[in-house]
């Protein structure tokens, strides 16, 4: 089959640290050390988080890439 | 051993006597020995086989290893066989329990070592051999092998858990080494599929046995290796089928062990069944079982990881909910705290202050502009008085007063001069001549008014005048003679020649008198 380029886009963004980065929002938040204006666009950015984490498990459809040892290579070459 | 014996005859009766049968069985025993003498030094069959049970264990050791040449092989569930050599042959089984676990199938005509322990089996009266373990005659040699390279690695720390590297919690995309074609990638494909179909698998075709094996996985793994970071890979799964220790042993060469060893992606190994172990799976980071394990441990589950993010979403709205409703309690608070109060009265007084200023500026403004208007007014007003219309009209007023001033005075200094007239003429006429006049004197002046004093003044031919108390005489001198005649006499002549005009005009005018 054909080899993979690139990541797409999707996968560049981790689901790890989109979990990460949320969870340090919320903490921060919640820690209430920050402003108001600052807590509510913390919040906007959690909800985009949130958006595009659902977005990633709510992925149905599994790829499956077949990759050749030799391609890489040469194309390596 | 004594459960499985089917003929117990104890279990016989018990059947026959129903609940009660435990607590009879001695009795029962008893009494069908009593029946018999010879029976009663009898032993049963049961008691042999026990007796020879006991006996066998009691000589052999619990485990014996043995080499044979494989017959009679029957697979079933269970591996039933013969191992025999030229003199002798014993049968052997092996369970299914152990016989999931081999790699190696016993195969007719194979020798073999198999490790196990001497068994009576009772309900077919034969001894034989219950197998744990069975590999073809060779293989020990790999078995040492096996055994000193994880000696030499344990040493080196290969093994040691500070190695291994953390899993992903949640990989996107995970490469696969596995034999395209095996039932580990099926497994792995299916449990990942389910699970959660989001992450993305690449799979790597390799040989996962025969003497190309190692060469193809160590290549393999360092390919994804160095590439993990532009193919987006997290983790790896190295994984193939159960198999023989020959099958398996790519896994145990160094290149593949060294490959898992280095990789800086984690890898997750999971070769043969459960009870195989290869060396690749002791170096990697994860062991899993099984091909379904390995993808297992990889994979989060779908439904927690909502459930997470559906409680840090509840948390961020609680948390946002919270700083928004406490800022507002805030404002609140600040809204009516004193020193806001305060502030707002004295924005108030400053606001009343500019309000007065600004009505006393309006009024100032206006004042100024009305002392200018009147000013102005005022300069009209004295402009217009110049006009020359007005000028005139106040010229003629000015005229006319003068003028009844004037009047007024004349005839003040007329009646004055009337008064002081009547008074003189009253003085004059007691001191003039008219008293004199009535006595008989008269007064006689040239016709020019000159008074006649002396008979010089007159010539002859001269005119005069003579005026008496009751009128005039005009006359003629005749002759002047100055030096004896009466002048009264030579005047009364003349005087008595009185023109009718001169009379009349005489006698007009008493006040001519008042000449005198």
């Amino acid at each position: 089959m054909s080899k993979k380029d690139k990541p797409t886009e999707e996968q560049s963004v981790r689901y790890e640290d989109l979990i990460d980065d949320l969870e340090s929002i919320v903490d921060q938040i919640e820690s209430g050390e920050i402003g108001l204006e600052e807590s509510i666009k913390g919040y906007e950015k959690g909800m985009e988080l949130v958006k595009q984490a659902r977005a990633i498990l709510d992925r149905a459809e599994q790829r499956i890439v077949e990759l050749n040892t030799d391609q890489i290579a040469d194309s390596e070459d | 051993m004594s459960e499985r014996l089917p003929f117990n005859p104890g279990r016989m009766k018990a059947k026959q006597t129903g609940e009660r049968a435990g607590a009879r069985d001695d009795q029962s025993l008893v009494s069908v020995l009593g029946k018999s003498q010879q029976a009663n030094q009898a032993l049963s069959v049961t008691q042999l086989a026990s007796q020879i049970e006991h006996a066998l264990k009691k000589g052999l050791p619990s485990s014996v290893v043995l080499i044979g040449e494989v017959s009679s092989v029957s697979h079933r569930t269970h591996f039933y066989f013969s191992l025999k050599d030229d003199q002798s042959v014993i049968s052997a089984v092996m369970f299914a329990s152990a016989a999931k676990r081999s790699s190696y199938q016993p195969t007719q005509g194979d020798s073999v070592i198999v490790k196990g322990r001497v068994d009576f089996y009772a309900p077919s009266g034969r001894v034989s051999l219950i197998v744990n373990s069975i590999e073809p005659v060779g293989a020990g040699q790999l078995e040492q092998e096996f055994k000193e390279r994880c000696n030499t690695l344990r040493d080196r720390g290969w093994f040691a858990d500070s190695h291994k590297q953390t899993l992903p919690m949640f990989p996107q995309r995970i490469s696969v080494i596995t034999s395209k074609d095996g039932a580990a990638l099926a497994d792995v494909i299916d449990t990942m599929r389910r699970r959660c179909p989001c992450i993305e698998l690449v799979i790597v075709d390799v040989r996962v046995q025969g003497a190309s094996a190692a060469g193809s996985i160590s290549r393999a793994l360092k390919m994804i290796d160095e590439h993990a970071v532009s193919l987006g890979i997290d983790a790896v799964i190295l994984t193939r089928g159960g198999g023989s220790m020959e099958d398996l042993w790519a896994f145990n060469e160094m290149a593949v062990i060294e490959s898992v060893y280095y990789s800086k992606v984690p890898v997750v190994a999971a070769i043969g069944h459960e009870t195989d172990t290869t060396i690749a799976e002791l170096v990697a980071d994860e062991r899993c079982a099984t091909p379904t394990q390995a993808a297992m441990r990889l994979t989060p589950d779908r439904e927690a990881l909502h459930e997470q993010l559906h409680a840090l979403h509840n948390r961020l709205k609680r948390a946002i909910g919270a700083i928004i409703r406490e800022s507002r309690y805030e404002l609140n608070a600040l809204q009516n705290s004193k020193a806001l109060a305060s502030h707002q009265s004295f924005l108030e007084l400053h606001r009343h202050k500019m309000a007065t200023y600004q009505q006393r500026l309006l009024q100032a403004v206006q004042a100024v502009r009305q002392i200018h208007i009147n000013r102005v007014q005022s300069f009209a007003i004295r402009l217009a008085r110049h006009q020359p219309s007005h000028v005139h009209a106040r010229r003629e007023e000015r005229i006319e007063l003068l003028e009844e001033r004037l009047k007024r005075t004349i005839m003040r200094s007329l009646q004055h001069s009337r008064e002081r007239l009547d008074a003189h003429h009253r003085e004059l006429r007691a001191v003039g001549p008219a008293q004199v006049l009535a006595r008989g004197y008269s007064v006689t002046t040239r016709s020019n008014g000159k008074l006649i004093k002396t008979t010089e003044d007159v010539a002859a031919g001269d005119a005069m005048i003579s005026v008496f108390s009751d009128g005039k005489v005009r006359s003629i001198v005749q002759k002047s003679d100055d030096s004896e005649q009466d002048p009264r006499l030579s005047n009364s002549q003349p005087s008595m020649k009185r023109s009718k005009k001169q009379s009349k005009n005489s006698g007009d005018d008493p006040d001519q008198l008042g000449l005198f």
